[in-house]
């Protein structure tokens, strides 16, 4: 687990507080706006003269280590990293005026990176990782489109999360328009619920913005609108999402169902797969999510939380009856062990680096690189008692994939 | 692979809109009032059902006998997803009724149908290897090979076009 902040010292002035850390090598290739780069020194010995002997307005100067302010360089000096890990080049930070700690809001390499857009939300799910609170955020759209400019070119994948984006309306019409322009290589994946999407307008809208590769990544937990709606503590959510879908198909919008696996929503998985397959065929990817033990879902772990051992045969007949209709299905956040074998073709490393942790038990085990592992989250109370090593093997995948494929590592 | 969802919906509902223009239309639509209005002060309507979601020429076949009936009198329709179009049944989503889990098991229903369509590729003349169920390499060689002649994205997988493309279709 990589976190995804640290703290740091920062010295001299600080006229922004969002920066991309670039090597000295390529500050000059790359196109980033010298003055919002952090030239990386991991050793200390550059020559901070050197660098600034161009006379470029740089951003300022990142070591790790103690190392003073040196030369003549009177900008922004940053030293002093907690956790030198954490911050590499490549990656955009951010750096509190007052305080020390930073945060990484985009790390080059990482297999998932997510903009966050608004902590507010029109639904208040019973297994929310991320409860919202209903504050005006709206500075975070200007955030979105700082680190958008930041993020490097040749990324596959950017993630946009929440909250529920689309509340920001035009501001987010505006960052997605941005990547679009921006990194026109970068396929975008939008967690929402969907909800307003049921505005004809609005679909319209975020369609007319054009990108060449978004999905819409959508919840839909039952197949019956009491029951999700009940999941997701809002009435009517369940029709406001399905229109929603239908407008996003009618564009031949790209929309993936995330379902999220526990006591409430495991009993009609069944009826949930073959209402996905009957009235939603043009989904281009369901995935079916483990728990993560973070907000409501700790609270509310009495009435959600079942060991994925029990139910192994709602998902294994969930995922074959979707995958025999050629729809692509992925397990995401459970590990392979409490798997039968012949799900494993469907099981994805979903949970992203900064909160991927694994156990004691995985010490010796064979499939751990390809193991999902666990939320870091996760305390024992959230482990299977399913859990134990896998011994190594000579094809740990004697199934290959069918939907295997670059899927969208989100959580 | 994704189908023309815009066509087949656009067959499902009765409308049509043309898509040339909307990008240049939606800031002041006249096709808006064409679309599938959202209007959350219905009663619950029921989704659309696909008889047989991914037989693109079953829909088309409903788009041509459907064309025949007025537009207008679908956009007036109480509800945009009820149709008295045979293709569908609407499901009953409005309580939860007890549920009763499907009748058969579909982790063997899987396998089968890798093995439908390694007899199906034998059968064009693609080597699929063992007809075992087990979509192994030379299986997705032989899909590959058969998705590239055929102009489908050679994907190696059995995505819905394909199947579709090799005539096989789930209950």
């Amino acid at each position: 687990m990589l976190p995804l902040s640290t703290h740091l010292e920062h010295h001299g002035p600080l006229p922004r507080t969002i920066f991309k850390v670039v090597t000295p090598e390529e500050r000059d290739s790359a196109g980033w706006p010298a003055e919002r780069a952090l030239v990386w020194d991991p050793d200390g010995r550059r020559d901070v003269s050197e660098i600034h002997r161009d006379g470029l307005p740089w951003g300022g100067w990142l070591t790790p280590g103690d190392r003073q302010r040196a030369g003549l360089w009177t900008g922004l000096w940053v030293n002093r990293v907690r956790d030198p890990h954490v911050i590499g080049p490549g990656d955009v930070i951010r750096l509190r005026p007052e305080g020390t700690q930073a945060r990484i809001l985009y790390r080059r390499g990482a297999k998932a990176n997510s903009l966050f857009a608004t902590e507010r939300c029109n639904s208040l799910c019973l297994m929310c990782s991320q409860p919202p609170r209903d504050a005006n955020d709206d500075w975070r759209i200007a955030e979105m489109l700082d680190v958008v400019s930041l993020v490097d070119h040749d990324e596959r994948n950017l993630g946009i999360t929440g909250g529920e984006p689309t509340l920001l309306g035009d501001g987010l019409l505006a960052v997605i328009a941005t990547c679009q322009t921006r990194l026109p290589d970068t396929a975008l994946h939008i967690l929402s619920n969907g909800r307003r999407f049921a505005d004809p307008l609005w679909t319209r809208k975020t369609v007319a913005v054009g990108h060449q590769d978004l999905t819409w990544a959508i919840p839909l937990y039952a197949d019956s609108p009491d029951l999700h709606d009940h999941i997701v503590q809002a009435k009517g959510a369940f029709d406001e999402t399905v229109h929603g879908l239908y407008q996003l198909a009618w564009w031949n919008c790209r929309v993936e169902i995330r379902v999220v696996l526990h006591r409430l929503t495991v009993p009609r998985l069944g009826a949930l797969a073959n209402f996905i397959y009957r009235n939603l065929p043009f989904a281009a990817h369901v995935a079916l999510m483990g728990l993560e033990p973070m907000g409501f879902a700790k609270v509310n772990r009495e009435s959600l939380w079942v060991d994925p051992l029990d139910y192994t045969d709602e998902l294994a007949d969930a995922c074959c009856y979707l995958a025999a209709r050629g729809i692509n299905v992925s397990i995401y956040n459970l590990s392979l062990c409490v798997l039968p074998r012949d799900l494993w073709q469907f099981a994805r490393q979903s949970i992203s680096d900064w909160k991927n942790s694994f156990v004691p038990e995985c010490g010796g085990c064979g499939a751990r690189d390809r193991c999902s592992g666990f939320f870091a989250s996760a305390g024992r109370e959230w482990r299977s008692r399913g859990i134990r090593p896998i011994p190594p093997m000579q094809d740990p995948f004697p199934l290959a994939a069918l939907s295997s494929g670059d899927q969208p590592k989100c959580d | 692979m994704r189908l023309n969802w815009t066509k087949k919906l656009g067959a499902l509902f009765g409308f049509t809109i043309p898509i040339a223009g909307y990008v240049a239309s939606v800031w002041s639509s006249p096709a808006l009032a064409a679309l599938p209005a959202a209007r959350r002060d219905d009663s619950r309507a029921a989704p659309p059902t696909f008889a047989n979601p991914f037989e693109a020429e079953g829909l088309d076949r409903f788009a041509a006998h459907r064309s025949h009936s007025s537009h207008s009198s679908h956009v007036s329709h109480s509800s945009h997803y009820s149709s008295s179009g045979g293709i569908y049944t609407p499901p009953d989503t409005t309580t939860t009724t007890p549920y009763s889990p499907p009748p058969v098991t579909y982790r063997g229903e899987l396998q089968s149908m890798v093995m439908r369509a390694q007899l199906a590729l034998q059968a064009r003349g693609y080597d699929p290897g063992v007809i075992d169920g087990v979509l192994g390499d030379k299986t997705r060689t032989a899909l590959r090979t058969y998705q590239q002649d055929s102009g489908l994205p050679a994907s190696g997988r059995l995505d819905a076009k394909t199947l579709v493309s090799l005539g096989i279709t789930a209950p």
